[in-house]
């Protein structure tokens, strides 16, 4: 079964760090990629750019608007998504805590609808 | 000569091992439970009948199995990818053409393997994923077999409300991919750690309302007994168990006449024996004790009728809970005690901090304990201090009895 790993940033962590890949070092993330990618359960994943970078759009009467930064004010700061392909929920979970910033965000695990692929 | 009555008697002793086996193989607690449905309606029709067949399990399971598959074929899309195969070919799924007689070899009939369905059915249903009420709905629906109904109103919920929450629940199941599976030996300890934290809510939850509680405590003593068999070597499961024979051998004597009476004015006579003797006999085979082993042994020297209990052993064992527990319940629980051990005053000065405390301060424990102490101190604010605690509830009998200890304070003085 397919699983995302929403994962984010806590914004009301006491030491946010100011780069948010330096929870830890930043080899950590590459360290927890390539176990994924050796463990065969690695599908897919990207880094994101930070919130500011953020642009909404939304069509309403016709009309599009464009604004910037995210939808709602507190939406979590989004650092990146991993796709992984794994037998349960349970070693999705595993999987989950075992992400480099977990210890002051947090990750969601969201089951993927199976057959809904898009694929280039 | 078998009546529906036996075969409804023979059903409820299999209902929860046939409705495990079959989520199993289904990956789908709904499709089960239909299956299973439909198997108990032909068995009411068979068996008085044909007569009780040698092996009901089997029967059941088999027939609910062949259910199941017809349903399925006729519902093209479960087909498609993502759905558990039913298909599969392993050994303990072969297809119910092969099992037309009783023979151990056939589909469902492996006794070890029912046994450890029903566990993986439980831990399924309390899955640290789902929510503490969809845990204790999917328990009290699947495991223990009531209908959406009457989970509705044991919880007082209404019946809607109720089957929408099953539904989602059910969905998270299967579309999050909660298996029906027993998990390796080091994930199984947190999973049964999260099995006890339900079944004890369930037994809260009856045990708050004296009155109408009678039916979830016994569910609850009913899951906390299979999951003591289940896991017979568990020390915390045994514990379980006992505590809550322990807590529910008092309920014949905690209300009576519409009203809560507190332990130290309890008709010991009116306590359950049976219970008490059958918690005792368990504690004695599990001598290492956890958080539930703790609160077990506690309750334990609550117990006996014809004794005080012994308050400084008491104290001690709620300074032990606290190491495992540090909740501030756990605190309010050690200052009572020592109130009783070392005298009242003492017992506020362990409290007075937890007045403060914004986990626990303006709680009705909290509080009642305070209101309690004051008052066997002799202080005047005791009277106050009940109403306080009376303010702070919002059930219906606890607030009176609260009241009607305000009303005694007051009437005495203090």
């Amino acid at each position: 079964m397919k699983y995302l790993l929403l994962i984010a940033n806590d914004p009301d962590a006491w030491d946010p760090p100011a780069n948010p890949y330096d929870d830890g070092v930043i080899e950590d993330w590459a360290l927890y990629t390539a176990a994924l990618r050796s463990a065969g359960v690695l599908v897919g994943g990207h880094a994101l750019h930070g919130r500011d970078t953020t642009t909404t759009v939304q069509v309403r009467e016709g009309k599009r608007l464009v604004s910037d930064g995210a939808y709602a004010e507190t939406t979590e700061d989004l650092l990146g998504y991993y796709l992984i392909d794994v037998p349960s929920l349970d070693d999705a979970l595993d999987w989950a805590a075992r992400v480099p910033n977990v210890r002051t965000g947090s990750v969601e695990v969201r089951p993927v609808t199976p057959g809904s692929e898009a694929v280039p | 000569m078998t009546t529906v009555g036996d075969a409804a008697r023979v059903w409820t002793e299999h209902r929860a091992h046939v409705v495990a086996t079959l989520a199993r193989r289904l990956g789908d607690l709904q499709m089960a439970e239909d299956a299973v449905q439909e198997a108990y309606l032909a068995a009411a029709r068979c068996w008085p009948v044909d007569g009780l067949p040698d092996r009901p399990g089997a029967w059941l399971t088999t027939t609910a199995w062949r259910r199941a598959l017809d349903d399925a074929r006729k519902r093209a899309r479960l087909l498609s990818a993502g759905q558990p195969a039913l298909e599969a070919t392993t050994s303990r799924d072969r297809t119910p053409g092969d099992a037309t007689t009783d023979s151990g070899a056939a589909v469902g009939l492996d006794p070890v393997a029912a046994a450890d369905d029903v566990l993986a059915l439980v831990l399924a249903c309390c899955h640290p994923a789902l929510s503490p009420e969809a845990q204790v709905a999917l328990t009290l629906r699947h495991v223990v077999g009531l209908a959406d109904r009457e989970v509705a109103a044991r919880l007082l919920v209404a019946a809607p409300t109720m089957t929408k929450r099953l539904v989602r629940a059910r969905a998270k199941i299967k579309q999050g991919g909660i298996r029906f599976e027993v998990p390796t030996t080091d994930r199984l300890p947190g999973r049964v750690h999260e099995v006890r934290a339900v079944i004890h809510l369930i037994f809260t939850q009856g045990y708050t309302d004296p009155e109408h509680g009678g039916p979830l405590c016994q569910e609850a003593i009913w899951l906390a007994r299979q999951l003591h068999r289940m896991l017979p070597a568990d020390n915390e499961c045994t514990a379980l168990l006992s505590l809550l024979l322990l807590q529910h051998a008092r309920c014949p004597a905690r209300w009576v006449a519409g009203k809560v009476i507190p332990y130290d004015q309890q008709d010991r006579a009116r306590w359950s024996s049976p219970a008490i003797l059958e918690a005792r006999r368990l504690l004695a085979e599990s001598p290492v004790p956890g958080p539930y082993g703790l609160q077990a042994a506690i309750a334990l020297l609550r117990s006996d009728p014809d004794r005080e209990p012994a308050w400084p052993m008491i104290a001690d064992l709620y300074a032990a809970l606290g190491r495992w527990d540090d909740s501030p319940v756990v605190h309010v629980n050690r200052a009572v005690a020592v109130g009783h051990a070392d005298g009242p005053h003492a017992g506020l000065a362990v409290l007075a901090p937890l007045l403060t405390d914004p986990r626990v301060a303006g709680t009705p424990a909290l509080l009642a304990a305070h209101a309690d102490l004051l008052e066997r101190a002799g202080e005047p604010e005791a009277g106050q201090a009940w109403e306080r605690a009376a303010r702070a509830t919002s059930n219906p009998a606890e607030r009176a009895h609260l009241r009607h200890r305000a009303l005694l304070a007051r009437q005495t003085g203090t």
